[in-house]
């Protein structure tokens, strides 16, 4: 990727923040504090309700809030992203991607940002990183080829199929109760811990929980799912956008 | 045999000092009933304090005698009294029914008995038998005789969750179900003596503690706290461990899924316990997947790598084969070009022609057909409607009809037609917006700059904002933005507005920001410029037009389409006309402007 066009995803992803943050005060202080308060809300209806406590309640909420949180907006962000930027893809020769992959970045920032608050979450509740705990950022790298691959998937289908926009937004919202994000994973039937299991998301919140509050190293399993869905749905998303890529104009 | 190691016991450690004493007796000391009836036999078990919880076993002549009810378990000759007492004294009236004649009898067999704060163990020492003499003939031939089958419970222990279970004299007793290495060490369970199983290095001391069903529970022992903590069984790499909590130790209890485990030898270390019940690493660094991890990935990146590389040793192989082919036609067409420019008398333009290769636009039978839907269709659900009722139906909209041409360095080719003609959709080809369905532009696309009005603007951003972002589309680095910032204001006369938001601008602030932002680099090799020479008011539209010429005087080649006659006339080398998406004529501008104006004049 040359550095014009990183030049131009760079600006295309400023674009996207002022705009979601166009007409608010607190700007971009809400990436910052909406986790937080989201995380407190829960722990608080939550803590008392379960009789099996989990370990570090609070940071584990967190880490399946924040990364869910990054798949969900990127991907549900990303299904229009050809049809509202027509006009620009039109005039430049900017290759398409750089539009999806600054929605999923624009995301991904927004990630990075409530991931300040989870630190100072981490240090209150006493999480026990270790050297393991750096390997985190191969986890959020899979995940961003995982989510850019499933933003390819869904931006192209819309252009084909309009109703994905709703077909996607239901589909992540009904995926959010398969993540073990309030939950243990062992507190349901074990039919749907298997398919718990195999969700893409929830591999990923497991490999960062298990590294990053837990300082230990998640089951080979894990290790190997997530480097597989990573690099398969980044490949076939984008081998499959770059074939429809060219009759996608006409349509919009 | 069990009485003898008793007594070993006792005499090794002193005989242990009671504080409160407790008694369990009969009611009598001997019954008399008739064969097969029913009779009731009373037990009192009394302390000098008040009674907190007691066990009392009691055994009974099975062969001559039923046990009917009254007690709160009984099994295979055994009678189980237990429970908590608010008294010095707790009565139970036992019912047997006798089931055959001769000499039957009933004995306490064991009796702890616990004061009320848990804090005294008293055993009954003076273990009472009644005597039951039954009529009737002796079909039993036992004798029978309660003492060789004394139980081992020496007290009672409460757990730290509370639980209250019965400690065995391991001396005396041992689970049967034990399968790791011990050795029993004698030591204090509060004031209780007691005998601890312990493992090699004596990390671990455990008593097997029986419930009221008489299961036994394996608890282990902390000399710091002197609590008893439950061990558990789990798997470790596919071995049996047990598992207690590291407060066994005297450790502080930081995460409780670190535990204490230790493997049937007896050999004790950290491990994690998971949700599941498994054991596995406790350690911050475990190596064994890293290894794993490490060569995975690189194997996985080094078939990656193999795959991409020969797919694009196949391409460029085809790619070679391909400008073969290009060439030969480059070549015919070069000939047409050269004609024309020789009908025209233009020495120049043949000069050019015959200096470059190749063209740098070569539009080859381009034919562009979009699908329309005759019918509007709005969704899946209208689409499965529609097409159960077979109501799907595509009209074929021919755009472009088989374009033909070419545009060699410095030339200005106009392109002019009626609106709806296929004009724009050409210009998108040519930039590559669009794909043709048939046929093929060959041109190189990061030379060409497409400059159309109004769009790419994000009017919720600033003009300052919306500057950097068109320009970093465009293909401007940041740099380059920065150091023309200025420039690009200042030509479209913004100056001020800049940090307005675009969507406040007019319609002529727009485009001459756009025109601005579009030429402000050095000028781009290819221009395609969609009615941009109509932009805001006469001075701007001259100064624009300017511009225009500089860039083509600076070696540009540049494609304009206009409607205005002007400025066809006055600035291009060449016109195509297009006409509903077929090529009408090309050539001399004058020519194919008096040709299009003929037939515009007599539609009228």
């Amino acid at each position: 990727m040359s550095r014009e066009y990183l030049n131009a995803l760079w600006e295309l992803t400023k674009r996207e923040l002022r705009r979601k943050y166009a007409r608010s005060y607190l700007g971009i202080l809400w990436s910052v504090f909406y986790p937080l308060a989201r995380m407190a809300l829960v722990v608080f209806l939550f803590t008392h309700i379960f009789s099996k406590p989990i370990d570090r309640y609070p940071a584990y909420y967190f880490t399946g809030y924040l990364l869910y949180e990054f798949f969900y907006v990127a991907v549900y962000t990303s299904v229009t992203t050809l049809r509202d930027n027509k006009n620009l893809i039109i005039k430049s020769k900017l290759p398409r991607e750089m539009f999806i992959l600054s929605r999923v970045n624009t995301a991904f920032i927004n990630f990075g940002l409530g991931c300040i608050p989870y630190v100072g979450v981490l240090l209150f509740y006493k999480a026990q990183p270790s050297l393991i705990s750096f390997l985190v950022v191969f986890d959020v790298f899979f995940l961003w080829l995982f989510v850019s691959g499933v933003a390819y998937l869904v931006s192209i289908l819309y252009v084909f199929v309009r109703d994905t926009k709703n077909i996607v937004q239901h589909l992540l919202s009904i995926l959010r109760f398969f993540v073990a994000m309030f939950y243990a994973k062992e507190w349901v039937a074990p039919g749907v811990q298997k398919f718990i299991e195999y969700n893409p998301p929830y591999v990923f919140i497991k490999v960062a929980r298990d590294m990053v509050i837990y300082g230990v190293m998640p089951e080979l399993a894990y290790l190997l799912k997530m480097i597989i869905y990573g690099i398969s749905f980044f490949v076939i998303g984008k081998f499959i956008f770059n074939k429809c890529k060219d009759n996608v104009l006409v349509r919009l | 045999m069990a009485l003898a190691m008793m007594m070993l016991f006792w005499a090794a450690t002193g005989i242990p000092v009671e504080a409160a004493s407790a008694d369990v007796t009969f009611g009598s000391e001997s019954y008399s009933a008739e064969k097969g009836s029913q009779f009731p036999v009373g037990v009192y078990i009394k302390s000098d304090e008040t009674i907190g919880t007691y066990y009392v076993k009691l055994e009974y002549d099975k062969t001559r005698l039923k046990y009917i009810g009254g007690a709160e378990s009984e099994a295979d000759g055994v009678i189980v009294l237990q429970g908590t007492g608010t008294e010095d004294e707790i009565r139970y009236m036992l019912t047997f029914e006798s089931i055959t004649g001769g000499e039957a009898g009933i004995a306490v067999t064991n009796a702890v008995v616990t004061n009320e704060d848990g804090t005294e163990n008293a055993v009954a020492e003076n273990h009472a038998t009644a005597a039951v003499k039954i009529s009737g003939t002796d079909e039993s031939g036992v004798t029978f005789d309660a003492t060789e089958e004394e139980s081992a419970v020496i007290g009672t222990a409460t757990a730290s969750d509370g639980t209250i279970l019965y400690v065995v004299d391991h001396s005396r007793e041992v689970p049967s179900t034990i399968d790791w290495k011990y050795q029993a060490v004698p030591g204090k369970l509060g004031n209780t003596d007691v005998t601890y199983l312990q493992n090699q290095d004596g990390t671990v001391q455990m008593l097997y503690l029986l419930d009221g069903d008489d299961v036994y529970h394996p608890y282990a022992y902390s000399s710091k706290d002197g609590q008893i903590y439950p061990v558990h069984t789990g798997l470790r790499d596919g071995k049996k461990n047990y598992y207690m909590s590291t407060a066994v130790t005297g450790e502080e209890v930081k995460d409780e899924s670190v535990v204490l485990a230790m493997d049937l030898d007896g050999n004790v270390s950290k491990a994690r316990l998971y949700e599941d019940g498994h054991l596995g690493e406790a350690g911050l660094v475990n190596t064994l997947p890293v290894w794993l991890i490490v060569p995975a990935v690189a194997i996985l990146l080094a078939i990656l790598v193999g795959v991409a590389s020969i797919v694009y040793a196949k391409n460029k192989k085809a790619k070679k084969i391909q400008k073969k082919k290009e060439k030969i036609e480059t070549r015919r067409r070069r000939d047409i070009a050269l004609r024309a420019a020789e009908e025209s008398g233009d020495q120049a333009r043949m000069d050019a022609i015959m200096n470059s290769k190749e063209p740098i636009i070569s539009v080859q039978n381009v034919t562009m057909k979009f699908k329309v839907a005759t019918k509007a269709v709005s969704g899946i659900k209208d689409y499965i409607i529609q097409f159960i009722k077979g109501e799907i139906s595509y009209r074929e909209l021919v755009a472009l009809d088989n374009i033909n041409f070419d545009v060699y360095k410095g030339e200005v080719m106009g392109i002019i037609g009626t609106n709806g003609s296929g004009k724009s959709t050409l210009l998108k080809i040519v930039s590559g917006a669009l794909n043709p369905t048939e046929g093929h532009v060959a041109v190189d696309r990061k030379k060409v700059q497409l400059l159309t009005l109004g769009t790419g603007f994000d009017m919720e951003l600033t003009a300052r904002e919306n500057v950097y972002l068109n320009g970093a589309i465009i293909g401007y680095s940041r740099q380059f933005l920065d150091e023309h910032y200025d420039e690009i204001v200042e030509f479209a006369e913004l100056e001020g507005f800049m940090e307005e938001k675009v969507k406040n601008f007019s319609s002529g602030m727009v485009s001459r920001l756009g025109f601005a932002i579009a030429t402000a680099g050095d000028a781009a090799e290819i221009l395609i410029l969609d009615e941009v020479l109509s932009v805001g008011d006469e001075f701007f539209r001259k100064k624009s037009l300017k511009r225009v010429k500089e860039m083509i005087h600076g070696g540009s080649t540049v494609l304009l389409v206009s409607h205005g006659m002007g400025t066809i006339l006055d600035n291009c080398s060449r016109v195509v006309w297009i006409e509903k998406g077929k090529m009408k004529m090309i050539g001399e501008p004058k020519t194919v402007c008096h040709a299009y104006r003929e037939m515009g004049a007599a539609n009228v």
